[in-house]
């Protein structure tokens, strides 16, 4: 088992140093002139030695190499170089203060996804064909077809307009959370019931079950630990990927319900062509993604018995 | 001695669309007998111990019926009436199982020993050192080395002769008046298959067992009666010897000459210059 | 041939090919249908009631809705299947390079793929909108780099199987032409599932795409497309709350039916996926 860490862990370490990379040469490609867009944004008129000056400040005029290994070593400390835009704010300090409502708001849909798709996945799964299972069939079905922009929109209206209930925006208090959890974890939601119903659907036609069946075993004995342990086994692979997703994929909701997250920052970066900012973004989510990667297969690893044993294989 | 102890009258089992795959069936065995039921895959053998312990899937209509003690007028029931939680708790007490694949049978997340005290729990009223020890005791029983650490192995690190050999082991435990093998030893390899039916051969004569399988050589060690069914019917039926050696129906005629060339090929290959070792042809 | 008769059988994929069809030639002839310029504004008719004269009202400039829902179609619809066209003709080429050449291209395609693959698409399309800059095209060009690598795999799988198939081999001892043999082999092999997978696809294209418009990364005002409609119908919900209903049912439905008919696809073509 440790071995495994270790070697996943070792695996790591070139997959984080492409990641830098190619955060670093993205924005190299990018078609216009940090400098000029960085004075532009400041309203200084982008005169030809205003541009030079800047590409001074910026440290623009030197070989792409060095430029990238003086960035990575600031990058490794925390060093995200100043926002275009706020030129007195450091973008790492920006990072930080939008990654906590974003993480906030990403616990909490995890949370209230796993909860629900567990509990309706379950009896979808108990109960296939019945009417229950067909109409959470039917509402999983609008699910992946709803524009989550729109729902976000028909909550809004509904709890906040017409029933006066919750607050549209803000952030700060649970109430504030609830209509942002609920319209981001909708899609997932809908997707976590239709793999654990099919996936328990799947392993009630183990031979292990039916042998458990032939054992004498109680009805709810083999459907806790016989069907829906092992079902949950390949489920939890995918809904650990659902946390980097949940963070990625938050900032559709976040502009709705103006959530100061991750996501509306880098939109606003993306608008205004902040660099730095995008940059960060596109690194803290990729390092992010990279480790949850690590963390679920390691869980996943550590939870089956069959894998456990030979800890180096992957 | 020879009072019956399940009587099956008139098993019939039909799909929806009208395919009968089981077809007019009717067989007893009695007390302390092992019947064989033989036939090739798709014959319709594992379908009808299946609907003996009632575990049949929704979609087959079944008609018939599976009396258990039919002898005795207040014990007597049908099998197929019963509801899903008497059959539940007559499966594994009063009727075991054997399966045909060990290496799959048990689940893959849980280590053997809880397998088995689970369903220790499931039939008798009992607490949880109790069960271990006894499930311990029975590892030892069936000749396996070191049982405590049997005990806490996973399915897969075990082979499936050993696997075999608990299932066994674990169908013996709650006493069960009918034991039900379903081609116990066909996934074996043969060293393990020899074994196991060493096992089989000692439990037959303490209960009642159906043993199931597509080889005549198993079924002639070990049965005392046998059916033979083919496509959904009994063909023939009858005592061992009567099935080997005076087959009155062509198709047992048939597998039984099958078996006989099958045979006398292998000797002739394998003792070619030692005629006297020649394995006896049945 | 079969697929076509089996499609046709299956009453829940015709009704959504009827959908889709209907919708692409509403599309095509929205000049010659819709009844007002989608772009026309008129202040007197500034969130006019639905009548005889404006089928779905007005919005906040007095623009005739339905005729702006049709012109949507171009835009949400038409783009993102020509986002799809691009992708997969893009990632059929590379699959095929990929699988016919194998060695050590065909190693360094498919590491590009798995990283591809692995990483979540939602920061892939911002990444790559962020660096290029607002705009339609760019949303495009992020979509393809982020579904490429899918077709690639696939395209590559199949050639690598069929490549070994007796017919193909035999093809290629007569010495028929590469591209005769991918034109008229491979090609009819690998359809079934690139129709599926094309099909589920493009409803995540169209979610996407209208998605990023919402936001206001991807079409800009004044074009009429669905999700731009359903932004500007956000800023003034709170009094006319009928702004946002039609272009969210129009995406809805849409998106709906490409869902389902990929699933349909899937049963049909795929039977032992039916389990459920």
């Amino acid at each position: 088992m440790l071995n495994y860490i270790i070697k996943r862990l070792t695996m790591m370490i070139p997959i984080l140093f492409g990641i830098s990379f190619i955060a670093f040469l993205l924005i190299n490609l990018a078609p216009s002139d940090p400098a000029e867009v960085a004075l532009r944004l400041n309203e200084i008129m982008p005169t030809p030695d205003a541009i030079e000056s800047m590409r001074q400040e910026l440290g623009l005029n030197k070989p792409f190499f060095e430029r990238y290994f003086i960035w990575l070593y600031d990058v490794l400390h925390l060093d995200f170089g100043r926002s275009f835009i706020h030129r007195d704010r450091l973008v790492w300090d920006e990072i930080i203060r939008s990654l906590i409502p974003t993480l906030v708001l990403a616990m909490s849909s995890f949370a209230f996804t796993l909860i629900i798709s567990l509990i309706l996945g379950v009896l979808c799964a108990i109960f296939a064909n019945s009417a229950f299972d067909h109409i959470v069939r039917i509402i999983i079905f609008l699910g992946t077809a709803m524009p989550s922009y729109w729902l976000g929109l028909l909550f809004i209206w509904l709890f906040a307009n017409y029933l006066d209930l919750l607050p549209t925006n803000g952030y700060g208090s649970w109430q504030n959370l609830i209509l942002p959890t609920l319209t981001l974890s909708f899609v997932y939601i809908s997707t976590y019931i239709r793999f654990i119903r099919n996936n328990m659907l799947e392993n009630m036609h183990n031979y292990s079950v039916f042998y458990a069946r032939c054992r004498g075993l109680k009805e709810k004995t083999i459907i806790v630990k016989h069907v829906l342990v092992n079902s949950l086994h390949t489920t939890i692979t995918a809904l650990g990927m659902t946390i980097p997703q949940l963070i990625a994929g938050s900032f559709v909701v976040e502009y709705i319900f103006s959530w100061p997250g991750l996501g509306r920052l880098c939109i606003a970066a993306i608008m205004n062509r902040d660099y730095p900012v995008i940059q960060a973004y596109i690194l803290i989510m990729a390092i992010l993604f990279v480790v949850c990667n690590f963390i679920v297969d390691v869980i996943h690893q550590w939870l089956d018995p069959r894998l456990r044993d030979n800890g180096g294989a992957i | 001695m020879s009072s019956p102890l399940l009587a099956v009258k008139q098993l019939t089992i039909t799909l929806d669309n009208g395919n009968k795959l089981l077809d007019d069936i009717s067989f007893t065995v009695n007390h302390h007998q092992c019947l064989g039921i033989v036939g090739e895959s798709g014959s319709g053998k594992s379908l009808t111990c299946k609907a003996i312990i009632g575990l049949l899937e929704s979609y087959f209509s079944v008609t018939g019926q599976i009396l258990f003690k039919p002898q005795n007028a207040n014990l007597a029931f049908d099998l197929l009436k019963q509801n899903k939680k008497t059959l539940n708790q007559m499966r594994g007490s009063v009727i075991s199982i054997i399966l045909q694949h060990p290496m799959s049978a048990f689940d893959p997340l849980y280590c053997i020993g809880k397998q088995v005290v689970e369903t220790l729990q499931a039939h008798l009223i009992i607490n949880k050192n109790d069960a271990i020890a006894k499930t311990i005791a029975m590892i030892e029983n069936i000749g396996l080395e070191k049982p405590k650490e049997i005990y806490k192995k996973y399915p897969h690190q075990l082979s499936g002769g050993m696997l075999q050999r608990i299932m066994i082991g674990m169908a013996l435990m709650l006493e069960p008046e009918l034991i039900i093998a379903d081609e116990p030893t066909t996934a074996l390899d043969s060293i393990s298959q020899f074994h196991i039916l060493k096992m089989l051969e000692k439990i037959k004569s303490k209960t009642t067992m159906i043993f199931i399988s597509h080889d005549l050589g198993v079924i002639h060690h070990i049965a005392d009666e046998i059916i033979v069914m083919n496509k959904g019917k009994i063909v023939e039926s009858g005592s061992r010897d009567q099935i080997f050696y005076h087959p009155k129906h062509e198709y047992t005629r048939y597998l039984i000459n099958t078996r006989k060339q099958l045979l006398n090929k292998f000797n002739a290959v394998t003792y070619a210059n030692h005629p006297n070792l020649i394995l006896e042809t049945n | 041939m079969n697929l076509n008769k089996k499609l046709i059988n299956n009453k829940t994929a015709l009704i959504c090919l009827i959908i889709i069809i209907t919708m692409i030639i509403l599309g095509i002839l929205a000049p010659y249908i819709a009844p007002f310029d989608p772009n026309k504004v008129r202040i007197v008719r500034k969130y006019a009631a639905i009548s005889s004269e404006h089928w779905l009202g007005c919005d906040h400039l007095g623009r005739d809705i339905f005729s702006r829902l049709l012109y949507g179609i171009r835009s949400t619809l038409f783009l993102s299947l020509l986002t799809m066209i691009i992708t997969i003709i893009v990632g059929s080429v590379i699959g095929l390079i990929s699988g016919y050449r194998r060695g050590k291209l065909d190693e360094c395609i498919m590491r590009l793929c798995d990283i591809m693959l692995s990483f979540p698409s939602q920061v892939m399309i911002l990444a790559i909108v962020g660096v290029l800059g607002v705009g339609i095209e760019n949303v495009i060009i992020a979509n393809i780099v982020v579904k490429w690598a899918w077709y690639s795999r696939m395209i590559r799988s199949s050639v690598i199987k069929y490549s070994r198939k007796n017919y193909i081999l035999f093809s290629r001892a007569i010495g028929a032409p590469h591209s005769f043999i991918i034109c008229r082999h491979l090609l009819p092999n690998i359809m079934a599932e690139l129709v599926i997978l094309a099909t589920l696809d493009t409803g995540w294209v169209i979610l996407n795409i209208s998605a990023l418009s919402f936001i206001g990364l991807g079409v800009q005002a004044p074009t009429a497309e669905w999700g731009l409609m359903l932004s500007e119908a956000k800023n003034v919900m709170t009094q006319h709350p009928m702004q946002m209903v039609f272009p969210g049912i129009a995406i809805l439905i849409v998106v709906a039916a490409f869902n389902m008919l990929g699933d349909c696809l899937r049963d049909i073509l795929d039977p032992k996926e039916k389990t459920a």
